[in-house]
């Protein structure tokens, strides 16, 4: 419903809803606020992985750290390189 | 991190973050370890935190306390930290009720000291804000020579005084001058204007210099006259005439053909030669050498003033033109120049031009 409902936002050329969904910020490359997940899955200074709906963000860099996060917010500072999504459509 | 937290314990990272995250407790710069993971907590869920990893038997240690709580305790004996934040908070306080500087806004015309002397006379300064009146201020500054108005006002710990100028005094016309308006000039009217008092020419008539052009008699009716005092513009063509014999010869300053040269590192210097009259040419160059050094050479004419034989005919223009650019300097302001013509005349060995100039002016300057 949210997934058709942004989609039809877009279509008329109006802002997508900011209240549900997940919402990625990178900063300079040297930081990414992510907004809307649901879990850490993995934590190291090269690979911090967020649940993110029903998939997985692996965000890797170097010298990565979870700066702050809270039961819906994470800032993570360090190199990024890439982001990846994984998990099933 | 002020009122933060720092805590390290011997669980998974994740586990923790994921614990602490469900159970709505926000975690700063989480940092995994060897066997653990360390991270800041807000004070005010610390023993929340703590007891949900004591439920879940983890071990947890408080590595740094920065909560407010701890850093009062921390501090409570430190009387010179207390004195100084007491004095601080003090003298902002009575600095903050102060009035200290005085702005003085709006002057053109005015001296500064002045103002500030009838402000100083009532206040000294600094000087309590509930203290100043701002009428007396007012009043003190308006009596002063030269200020319409003022306005004061207490901004922070100024006191802006705004200050409004008299304007400068414009002389009215005597109106209880009943003196007709006379010509100036022998001339032929071609404008009229009458503000006041009766027009007594008109548009093409002739007058003669001192005869009136507007009275101070206003007819009311058959038999009463009024007395209004006269204003007007009148312009009429004036005819200006001019005599002048022209000199058969001219005084000319000329170079005599001696010179005199001078090089020096200044391009403006004294002359000390013989020559009592001269004139001067100053050229510059730069001497070859390694560091380009500029140098001046002075040449001294030396001249003398010496009759010369004018041929009229040959500079007739430019004579005449002389003589009639000293007589339009010599025009009322704002005059208009119609027609000019010139005479010539020989007599014996002189020579007299007659030069007449048209012009439109005002005939009661």
């Amino acid at each position: 419903m949210n997934g058709f409902y942004n989609e039809m936002l877009m279509r008329m050329g109006l802002p997508a809803d900011q209240t549900v969904g997940v919402r990625i910020t990178v900063c300079d490359l040297c930081g990414v606020l992510v907004e809307g997940h649901k879990g850490l899955l993995g934590y190291s200074s090269e690979e911090i992985a967020l649940r993110v709906k029903k998939k997985k963000l692996v965000i890797r860099g170097k010298n990565l750290l979870l700066l702050e996060i809270t039961p819906d917010e994470a800032y993570i500072k360090g190199k990024i390189f890439a982001f990846e999504v994984e998990g099933d459509d | 991190m002020i009122d933060y937290l720092e805590i390290k314990t011997d669980a998974d990272c994740l586990f923790v973050v994921n614990l602490l995250n469900y159970a709505g407790i926000p975690l700063k710069k989480v940092r995994p370890e060897e066997g653990g993971c360390r991270m800041w907590i807000p004070s005010e869920n610390g023993k929340k935190a703590l007891a949900l990893l004591a439920d879940n038997g983890k071990v947890t240690v408080v590595c740094k306390d920065k909560t407010v709580k701890k850093y009062l305790r921390r501090n409570f004996f430190r009387f010179g930290l207390w004195a100084g934040l007491i004095f601080a908070v003090l003298f902002l306080i009575f600095y903050s009720a102060k009035v200290t500087r005085i702005e003085i806004n709006g002057l053109q015309n005015l001296a500064e000291t002045d103002i500030l002397q009838a402000v100083n006379a009532l206040y000294e300064f600094p000087v309590a804000k509930k203290d100043i009146e701002r009428k007396e201020i007012v009043k003190a500054v308006t009596t002063l020579d030269g200020v319409a108005s003022c306005a004061a006002e207490v901004k922070g710990n100024t006191l802006i005084v705004t200050v409004y100028e008299e304007l400068e005094k414009v002389p009215l016309p005597d109106k209880t001058d009943y003196t007709d308006i006379v010509s100036s000039y022998d001339a032929v009217v071609t404008r009229i204007i009458v503000y006041s008092g009766t027009g007594l020419v008109k548009k093409g008539d002739t007058v003669r210099k001192g005869q009136t052009l507007i009275s101070s008699d206003v007819k009311l009716d058959e038999t009463l006259v009024a007395k209004e005092k006269p204003l007007g513009d009148i312009y009429g063509r004036v005819w200006i005439t001019k005599t002048v014999v022209v000199p058969e010869t001219v005084l000319v300053r000329k170079r005599t053909g001696r010179t005199e040269t001078k090089v020096s590192f200044r391009r403006e210097t004294d002359y000390e030669g013989e020559f009592t009259d001269y004139d001067v040419e100053v050229s510059e160059f730069f001497l070859p050498s390694v560091v380009p050094l500029k140098m001046y050479v002075h040449t001294y004419y030396e001249t003398a003033t010496v009759e010369e034989e004018r041929d009229f005919s040959e500079n007739e223009e430019a004579i005449v033109g002389e003589y009639f650019a000293e007589m339009e300097s010599s025009f009322p302001a704002g005059s208009v120049a119609l027609d000019k013509w010139y005479d010539v005349k020989r007599l014996d060995k002189n020579l007299t031009l007659e030069l007449y100039y048209e012009i439109e002016t005002k005939l009661n300057s």
